[in-house]
């Protein structure tokens, strides 16, 4: 049994599905990335495995107790860092990484010391004492996530936590997660950033229009779409009849436009170079660039959904 | 209940830093307050009446001489008028030019008419000055009233033999006359500072409670329902918030206009009560309005409807004033109305707290059902 069981949630607003049939589990020590573009499904998700929201249908349990949106224990072991920066800027780090332990029950010298603790582990002792609206950004994200950590949750729910991050905060963050996941903790991790997402995550559920469309490791997932390399071919001229034309091409297992490109994705993309360029050329087609990329999740999500993640 | 109070906690102490807070709940009603208190509190204006007496008999004499000695030292001042020839065409030009709010008249023969049927005593009153006015108008009936009990007594008296003149003097009507106008003896200076600090303390508590649809809407909240609490909790918290900070508001205001500006509230007991109460439906109304509304801009926009409509309804912007009709009993019903009409009720001189529960119990049920309704309403929201 995983630290957290999630079973055919669903999820209506109104006439819209926001969540539908989305089942997965995460053990100690494994960080899970939930994917998926804006209006996926992701955040619905998270609000429902937190007790945020009530499910229409199926069911959430953390460390085997049943997640509810009232008062339960299944809520003592998770710890949430919201996309936002759900913080006080009008009191100091110190205070509002105490009224969040307070909060989850820690109180005196257990307070004290965590809080002391935490405020070293985000690297903000040296202005614990600071009110947040001085804060940077960054400073912000870490105390961010430092909130959710007083208690020593076992399962640790990060929304898109990098967002509006720079990349050396950015670098400290997913370091600091990767160290809490070596120490046991399970993570859950939303972001559309695939590069955090292949760094971090043990294994990834990709949502598209509510659903789990797919589920496994990044190197499962890759393997879904033929684990084949990625011919990007630029160009100026008609490059959508192009690949249409390479569609048919042998060797060729799919051709699209993306991103004012032509992929195609080849068993072996060494013999169809030749024939593309020569389609290319009798197309009319003015070859600017061509690269050979490994295919990674972007790829795997648009094989999927038909769309880019940050769509 | 620990995590209610630890939400509280919390908002009390962001209250202490803010500034809003500070201005709209202390600052703003004490110096509004002050203006007021000064253009209209304290001693307050005297009100000049006169009295004519056309009948110049013993009787009229002696009432006119017990009239003038019971409204000694208050803020009533009595003019002794002649009309020539019984002629009372000046003193009615004197009312209409103002320089005497109304005149009571003693008719001629008044004396002699006491003993069969009364001639009735006369008021000379102009329709923009309704308070003295209703002061003379309020001592003729007195005068009018105790004749009749003597004469009744009188009558009594004979009956049995005695001589009325032995027992009767004419201390009754100096007793009716002085509780006519006990109100007027003692500075009562609360309705002028509660009508702006309720105004105020709508609009500063306002902002607190709307803290939670600000909490919403930052993220705040999530992480707050993530810990291991209700929404109750969260509701709880709030309303203790809004409560906390109302009472710290009434403490400071209170005290710093008794200390300062030397305001009389009343027997400080009987306005705690009052004051507390009103609070507890302050934060009822605010809880609702936070429940109903979608957004935080839309929760600022009805707090300020409720707040201005409550005042103007419930008497804060005329010094307690009530609005005549139908509107007054509305205004009544308030938690501006109903918090001012106890304190007038109570004040020096006034009736007990008893006397006012029915008041008292109104606001807090206005109160505890305007929290219950709002937090079932949030958490239908948030579910």
């Amino acid at each position: 049994m995983g630290v957290l069981s999630a079973t055919n949630l669903a999820r209506a607003f109104g006439d819209r599905t926001a969540v539908d049939d989305v089942s997965f589990t995460i053990a100690a020590g494994e960080t899970y990335g939930l994917l998926g573009p804006n209006g996926a499904g992701k955040t619905t998700t998270i609000s429902m495995v937190c007790g945020l929201l009530a499910p229409d249908a199926g069911s959430v349990e953390v460390q085997d107790s049943p997640m509810q949106t009232g008062r339960c224990a299944a809520k003592e072991h998770l710890g949430l860092v919201p996309q936002d920066l759900a913080l006080y800027e009008d009191l100091s780090g110190r205070e509002n990484l105490q009224f969040f332990g307070r909060l989850q029950g820690l109180e005196g010298t257990t307070l004290q010391r965590r809080t002391a603790e935490v405020l070293d582990l985000v690297g903000l002792t040296d202005r614990a004492d600071e009110r947040v609206e001085a804060y940077s950004g960054g400073m912000k994200r870490r105390c961010n996530i430092g909130a959710a950590l007083l208690h020593e949750p076992e399962l640790l729910i990060l929304d898109e936590p990098t967002v509006g991050v720079d990349p050396q905060s950015r670098n400290a963050i997913l370091a600091g997660i990767a160290d809490l996941q070596s120490a046991g903790m399970a993570v859950l991790y939303t972001t559309h950033y695939m590069e955090e997402a292949e760094r971090l995550c043990d294994r990834i559920g990709v949502m598209d229009e509510g659903r789990m469309v797919a589920e496994g490791s990044t190197s499962e997932l890759i393997a879904l779409v033929g684990e084949h390399p990625v011919l990007r071919i630029s160009g100026d001229g008609d490059l959508a009849a192009l690949a249409d034309q390479l569609s048919s091409v042998s060797g060729v297992v799919k051709a699209t436009i993306c991103e004012g490109r032509v992929d195609v994705i080849a068993e072996q993309t060494g013999h169809v170079l030749g024939e593309v360029l020569r389609r290319a050329d009798e197309s009319g087609i003015r070859v600017t660039g061509v690269n050979v990329d490994e295919p990674d999740l972007e790829d795997v999500f648009l094989h999927l959904t038909g769309k880019a993640l940050r769509d | 209940m620990g995590a209610t109070l630890t939400l509280a906690r919390n908002g009390v102490r962001r209250g202490f830093r803010s500034r809003t807070l500070l201005l709209l709940g202390v600052v703003g009603p004490l110096a509004l307050g002050a203006v007021l208190a000064l253009a209209f509190g304290g001693d307050g204006p005297t009100i000049r009446i006169g009295v004519v007496d056309l009948d110049r008999s013993d009787m009229s004499t002696a009432i006119v001489d017990g009239l003038v000695d019971s409204l000694d030292g208050t803020q009533l001042e009595l003019d002794e008028l002649e009309a020539a020839d019984g002629d009372l065409a000046p003193l009615e030009q004197l009312v209409e030019d103002g320089e005497v709010g109304a005149v009571l008249v003693f008719p001629d023969g008044y004396a002699e008419s006491v003993t069969d049927e009364p001639e009735p005593l006369g008021v000379l009153a102009a329709g923009d000055n309704a308070t003295a006015s209703s002061i003379v108008e309020s001592i003729a009936t007195s005068i009018a009233s105790d004749t009749d009990l003597q004469r009744s007594v009188a009558a009594a008296l004979l009956t049995a033999g005695i001589d009325p003149g032995e027992v009767l003097d004419d201390g009754p009507v100096e007793a009716v006359v002085a509780t006519e106008v006990v109100d007027f003896d003692e500075p009562f200076d609360a309705p002028l500072y509660f009508g702006p600090f309720a105004v105020f303390l709508f609009l500063g508590l306002g902002v607190t409670a709307r803290g939670l649809l600000r909490d919403d809407t930052d993220g705040i909240l999530d992480r707050v329902r993530a810990s291991p609490l209700s929404t109750g909790n969260v509701v709880g918290g709030a309303a203790t918030t809004v409560m906390v900070q109302g009472a710290i508001a009434v403490v400071a205001v209170v005290g710093l206009s008794s200390l300062v500006f030397g305001a009389d509230w009343g027997t400080p007991g009987e306005v705690a009560v009052i004051l507390a109460a009103f609070i507890v439906s302050v934060a009822g109304m605010l809880g609702l309005v936070v429940g109903v509304a979608s957004t935080e801009l839309q929760a600022e926009s009805w707090t300020n409807v409720v707040a201005f409509g409550f005042a103007v309804l419930g008497g804060s912007f005329f010094g307690g004033a009530v609005l005549p009709g139908f509107l007054g009993f509305i205004g009544t019903l308030t938690p501006n109305g109903a918090a001012m009409r106890a304190l007038v009720e109570v004040g020096p001189g006034g009736e007990s707290l008893a006397d006012v529960w029915l008041l008292i119990a109104w606001m807090l049920a206005v109160g505890i059902g305007g929290i219950l309704l709002g937090g079932r309403l949030l958490e239908r929201r948030l579910r």
